[in-house]
């Protein structure tokens, strides 16, 4: 299995090196839209290489939360969960960071490149990372080898309101993740 | 011009409640200490070659 090396933070400016996932939208977003989204702030865009230099994946992060309408909790299971979880803990939004792109080159698809990133960000935004974070979410391709691949990495669907949608929010709960 | 991202949907009633009990529930749980273990290796191996991580 290829080891990946090293990551580059892209700025609005700086050259893309060809990578090419074979995925109209994943190919788009590299090569345009990640520049736009970077000069507004919107998403940072991180090339993937491996040890030897070469580029082998993307992937593009942003800030996010989880929203819950505590609200609408039938007051049965509000009591329960009141019970759970002090006052001050029953958060209605929970910090997360969205995954808004993965995409690995073709030449390396199936090579255990996507598993790293995965295990990777994990780290990073446990670990690693500045704020507080509780959720890594992604906007998944609802096709069944890419919901297993996130599924086989810990992700769960977030809701089952769009189970018919091309795409599928999941998530992974970094509170497993954490020391 | 690529697809937009789609928003997160507010969680409603079941739901909300289910990932509360989630997160409760994976606050006595964790990832096993090999997963663990290969993040952690892959993290300290980009952070040695990437300014970014600096």
């Amino acid at each position: 299995m290829p080891s990946i090396g090293s990551i580059q933070r892209f700025e609005p400016d700086d050259n893309r090196p060809e990578l090419l996932c074979g995925d109209d939208d994943l190919d788009e977003f590299y090569q345009i839209d990640s520049i736009e989204s970077a000069k507004q702030l919107l998403s940072v865009t991180y090339l993937v290489k491996l040890e030897d230099d070469t580029p082998c994946a993307f992937f593009s992060v942003f800030n996010d939360s989880v929203k819950k309408n505590q609200k609408e909790v039938p007051r049965s299971a509000f009591e329960r969960i009141s019970r759970l979880f002090p006052r001050e803990k029953r958060y209605a939004s929970v910090p997360a960071v969205k995954i808004g792109r993965l995409g690995v080159a073709s030449d390396f698809q199936g090579a255990g490149v996507g598993q790293q990133v995965v295990d990777f960000l994990k780290e990073w935004f446990t670990s690693g990372n500045k704020t507080g974070c509780r959720f890594l979410l992604v906007d998944a391709y609802n096709q069944p080898n890419v919901t297993r691949f996130y599924e086989k990495n810990g992700f769960s669907f977030l809701t089952g309101g769009d189970e018919k949608e091309k795409t599928r929010i999941m998530y992974f709960d970094l509170g497993l993740y954490r020391a | 011009m690529a697809r937009a991202i789609k928003e997160t949907p507010i969680l409603h009633g079941e739901e909300a409640m289910r990932l509360t009990e989630v997160m409760k529930t994976n606050l006595k749980r964790k990832v096993s200490p090999e997963e663990r273990a290969r993040g952690r290796k892959i993290f300290d191996r980009l952070k040695k070659s990437s300014n970014c991580l600096a």
